[in-house]
Formats: structure tokens, C-alpha cells, sequence
């Protein structure tokens, strides 16, 4: 068996090139290493018997040179992403028996790149929370703990499923969703990479809807380099998404010749007011001289909006959930719990097939949608919405890049947030605005806290511009302290 | 501001979700704290502000309005919880 936990994308991309393994024997010691990690309950649904014979059809290619720039790598799809043939649930009981009939952009350019699926990773469900606590799979594990601690923590959400995934090996990319911080805040709880490109740079199709105009696709790997890999093949027009983007897709691994110095980073003044922990509030401080060391120039910047940010996101967020999420009805597809009329029909259905944070957002989405407080409340936050986008744009006048914390604090435990609300939201108040501005964002791990959790620093660039942000987020990587693997502590033997 | 047990129960119809006794409870706690909460935007000044429904509206495009595909009767009937012939079954709606 190969030792995957030492493989990230690019070294995988370049061993099969070298015919160092064979796609068999990687896809293979990945099914084992999965098969002995079910304590972190990462997977929905695996597709080994499809991915083995892939893998063949995979190893013809390389040895005839047909291969596509990612043939035969195993990757982990967010439950979210519509696969044809393979259970797509969403991680909610409403959609459990649900197999798509047809294939998600994101995940047919990955195919086509020659990727291979392990199977669908878990989220919150319909891709609402914090935590992965909310999926109808059960909570999914971090693979870190604390030093000297066996208590266990969540690998954030909702793409927790992928950041825990790609942490353990148990594959080296998986695919993710950030509507409010849904990749980045994962990947800092879990020491990886997390990107979410430009609302409109990878095509929606085929991904269940959250909040139409604030999701976006992504992906969550081990290095910054892996994230441009991946973005290449996850990216593209598609016209079958009015939102995507006709603009090149450039070679967005060229960034790595390129120097720092001269340019310039904004740290936003109202950040720094946030209640971070101590550690997380250290740790920016250390990046923000690792720049300086690389001679970029450090500006002060303001965002006097920013501080809006998290509740017009929980008006806009759950008015278009709740409409999004009205096709689930018992009737077309997914689960469906009989009545003696249409109306006890859709009632009991929604009531069973949804949980409680599902419902809540509904109802929140369906009151502040409501006639009499439409205006109130979500025209309001709409405005509110363009100016945040405003003081972004402002503020890309003066600088290339801005940088922050991903998250106010590092993991937390299983069960310590979950019933209230409102604090579980406050993990997105550094994630949340970019979403609403549309801004690509990227979080990279960027140290260990005073306890051993890993932290990461979010960079945010302007539109389209994620080629800096791998540009930028190379520093990060080359100068934090080194950061081990976690032990394989939930691996049944 | 805080929201009635009525306007609980009326957003919950208008959503088709059916809740139980206690569960109005809880969420008239909740979504009134929520609500409290996002009162905050009241300090904004949004005068003459536009509202901005998403970041991108100079790339959304008309296209043309033209058949694409078809024949996908049978993969549109193969996830339904009822059908007969070509039709999804539900509850008799008109006597």
C-alpha cells in the first residue's frame, strides 16, 4: 500500500506521470485508508467498485499518453454537487433516496480532467451551519484534537465532510461550497487550503441550491499550490448558469515565479475591533510581518460596513433558501410522507425531511420575504449589501490584497454551539462579507494555537483575481512553523 | 422586536412546514433573538442606496430562447415518490 497521508495533488500528478504507482494502487490504499477511518463519519456514500474501474481505464490512458492534466487522482465530492447514477443527498432526509440523472459542471470538468470519485462527503445539511452538526448523517469529526485532549471537535461546515477529508488523506481534493464561509472557516478548523473563487468562476449547475447569488464552488486541498491545480479544472463559461462568468481561465499555476515586493496588503481597521482569541489575533500579527519582511507595503484600510455584514447575509442567506428550497414538496422527486390532502401532503413531508436549522432559516427567509416586511427587512439589507461591496471596492484602489483571520477562534467541541443560533453564526463574521461583495478569498493554515489547533489567515482579492491570491499565499506556507499531520488516532486497525 | 405565536404559525403555513406545540415555542425565542438581531441595520443609512440582489449583474446574459434537449420523460419520473403512465400521482385536489 501506498503512504497517501505523505501525497498531496501535484506530488500524486507528477508520481503517475513518473509511473512511480499505478492509479489502481493509489485508488486502492485511499479505500483502505478510508475504509479504517469511519469514526470521523466523513463519507455519505463511497463509490469504490466505480473508482477501481476507473482507475483502470485511468492507467491505459497514462500508458498511452492520452492522459488528461489530473487522470487517475482520487477526489472527494461534497454531497451538494449533483453526480449522475450516485445518491446526492444533501446531507437531509428529504432528498435520501435522490440519484441525479445528471452531472454538476464542476464535477463533469473534473472528470474530464481524468479525476476519479471516492464517493459524496458529508456537509450541513443543504450546506446551513457552522459545524457539520447539522447533517442528517450525524456529526462529522475533526482530525485534530487538542494536545492532551481526547475530546472531540468539528471540522467546521458545511463543507466539514471535505476539510476532515482532505486533513486525513483520505483523499487529496475534495470539492466544496462556501456561501458564507462554507470552505474557508472547514479548512482553517481542519489545517487546509480552502478557496472560494469569484461568485460566477465555476458554474453552479448541478449544485443544490443554497442562496443563489452568494454560492459558489470551490475546492479544499493540502497546499496553495493543489488550490490553483484544482481551480484550473473546477473553472469555465457554462451556459447553462446564467451567473458564470465568459472570462479566461488563466494558467493559474504560473504563479509561482512571481516576487512580492512593491506591492501592497490592506488590513481592515474594523477587523481588528472583532473579538478574536488571543492566539488568532497574534498569529495576523505574525503574517502581517512576514509581508513586511517580503517587502510588501502594509496599509491600513476601512471597511465601515463590514460590521453589517453578518446580519444582512442572515436576511438575504434565508430569503433565498426559502425560496430555493420550496421545490421540496413530495412530489417530483425525494422524500414524500402521505396526507389525506396536497396541503398535509407538502406539510408533513417538509416537517419530516427537514431539520430544525433548515427550518428555521425557511421560516426566517419566508418572514422577512413576507408582504409588510419585505421592505423592512430585505430590501434593506439588500442596500446594505452594495455597500459592503463599496468599501471593497474602495479599498482594491489602494491595495492588491487584503488580509485577516479566516476565523475568531480555532475548533471547537462537538455539541458546545449547536443550540444557539446566533453564536454559531458569529464564526462567519470574517467570511461572510466577501460573499456578499462576490470577492474570491482563499485560508491558509498559518499556524498552531497555544493548544495545537491549526489557524488559518483568509487573503482577499478583487474580482477575478485569484491568481494573486495564490501569489500571495505562498508566503504563508513558506514562512509559518512547520505543521505535522494529526496522528492517526481514529484509525481502526 | 419579537414575533407572535400567530405570525409563527402563519409563516410556517405560508412555508408548508407543519410544527408542533412546542416547537412554536422555541422558535418564537429563536427567531426573535434573531430578529433583535439583525434590527442592527437599522443604523445604516441607505437613502438613495440601491438595492444589490448579486455582485455580477453585468455578466448575467440573455440567450436565445431555443430547444435544447428533450426526450427525458423517463429521467424526470425515475426520482418520483409516485407515478402512473407519465404523470406524478398526488392527492385528489378537485372533488
Amino acid at each position: 500500500m501506498i503512504d497517501v497521508r505523505v501525497l498531496d495533488l501535484s506530488s500524486i500528478r507528477d508520481s503517475l506521470k513518473k509511473g512511480d504507482f499505478t492509479s489502481k494502487e493509489l485508488v486502492k490504499s485511499y479505500i483502505e485508508r478510508i475504509e479504517g477511518s469511519s469514526k470521523l463519519n466523513t463519507y455519505n456514500t463511497t463509490t469504490f467498485e466505480q473508482a477501481l474501474d476507473r482507475a483502470e481505464i485511468s492507467d491505459g490512458k497514462i500508458k498511452k499518453n492520452e492522459a488528461g492534466p489530473l487522470e487517475g487522482i482520487p477526489i472527494g465530492i461534497k454531497d451538494l454537487f449533483c453526480t449522475q447514477g450516485v445518491k446526492t443527498t444533501a446531507s437531509s432526509k428529504i432528498l435520501e433516496n435522490f440519484i441525479p440523472s445528471y452531472e454538476s459542471t464542476v464535477t463533469e470538468n473534473l472528470f474530464k480532467s481524468g479525476m476519479i470519485m471516492l464517493g459524496k462527503l458529508s456537509n450541513d445539511e443543504f450546506a446551513m451551519g457552522s459545524s457539520n452538526e447539522t447533517s442528517a448523517n450525524g456529526a462529522v469529526v475533526n482530525p485534530w484534537r487538542s494536545r492532551n485532549s481526547e475530546k472531540e471537535l468539528v471540522p467546521g461546515g458545511s463543507s466539514g465532510g471535505s476539510s476532515a477529508a482532505v486533513a486525513a488523506s483520505l483523499c487529496p481534493l475534495a470539492t466544496a461550497t462556501d456561501t458564507g464561509g462554507s470552505i474557508r472557516q472547514p479548512a482553517a478548523f481542519t489545517g487546509t487550503v480552502g478557496l472560494k473563487p469569484t461568485y460566477g468562476r465555476c458554474s453552479r449547475w448541478g449544485i443544490v441550491a443554497f442562496a443563489s447569488s452568494l454560492d459558489q464552488a470551490g475546492p479544499i486541498t493540502k497546499t496553495v499550490r493543489d488550490s490553483a491545480l484544482a481551480l484550473q479544472a473546477m473553472a469555465g463559461y457554462d451556459n447553462k448558469d446564467s451567473t458564470s462568468a465568459n472570462i479566461e481561465v488563466e494558467n493559474f499555476e504560473n504563479y509561482r515565479n512571481s516576487n512580492l515586493n512593491g506591492m501592497s496588503i490592506g488590513i481592515p481597521k474594523e477587523f481588528e475591533e472583532l473579538d478574536l482569541s488571543l492566539d488568532i489575533r497574534q498569529n495576523w500579527e505574525e503574517a502581517i510581518q512576514w509581508y513586511k519582511e517580503a517587502g510588501v507595503n502594509i496599509k491600513s484600510i476601512n471597511l465601515p460596513h463590514c460590521k453589517y455584514a453578518l446580519p444582512a447575509y442572515y436576511i438575504i442567506a434565508p430569503a433565498e433558501a426559502s425560496s430555493n428550497l420550496a421545490r421540496y414538496d413530495g412530489v417530483k422527486y425525494g422524500k414524500r410522507v402521505p396526507g389525506e390532502d396536497l396541503d398535509s401532503l407538502y406539510k408533513r413531508t417538509r416537517a419530516e425531511g427537514f431539520g430544525d436549522e433548515v427550518k428555521r432559516r425557511i421560516l426566517m427567509g419566508t418572514y422577512v420575504l413576507s408582504a409588510g416586511y419585505y421592505d423592512a427587512y430585505y430590501l434593506k439589507a439588500q442596500k446594505v449589501r452594495r455597500l459592503i461591496h463599496e468599501d471593497f471596492l474602495e479599498a482594491f484602489k489602494t491595495v492588491d490584497a487584503i488580509l485577516t483571520p479566516t476565523t475568531p477562534t480555532t475548533a471547537f467541541g462537538i455539541g458546545e454551539n449547536i443550540s444557539d443560533p446566533l453564536k454559531m453564526y458569529s464564526n462567519d463574521i470574517l467570511t461572510v462579507p466577501v460573499n456578499l461583495a462576490g470577492l474570491p478569498a482563499i485560508s491558509i493554515p498559518s499556524g498552531l494555537d497555544s493548544s495545537g489547533l491549526p489557524m488559518g489567515i483568509q487573503l482577499i482579492t478583487n474580482h477575478f483575481d485569484e491568481k494573486s491570491l495564490f501569489k500571495f499565499g505562498r508566503l504563508i506556507e513558506e514562512s509559518r512553523v512547520n505543521i505535522e499531520m494529526p496522528t492517526d488516532w481514529w484509525i481502526k486497525k | 422586536m419579537t414575533i407572535s405565536k400567530d405570525r409563527i404559525l402563519k409563516i410556517a403555513n405560508l412555508s408548508k412546514i407543519s410544527i408542533s406545540e412546542d416547537q412554536i415555542e422555541k422558535l418564537e425565542v429563536e427567531i426573535s433573538s434573531i430578529l433583535n438581531w439583525v434590527e442592527t441595520l437599522n443604523e445604516v443609512d441607505t437613502e438613495n442606496i440601491e438595492p444589490m440582489s448579486n455582485s455580477l449583474t453585468n455578466f448575467l446574459q440573455m440567450r436565445e430562447d431555443i430547444v435544447n434537449d428533450g426526450e427525458k420523460r423517463s429521467d424526470i419520473l425515475s426520482n418520483s415518490p409516485a407515478e402512473d403512465e407519465s404523470f406524478f400521482v398526488v392527492p385528489k385536489v378537485i372533488e
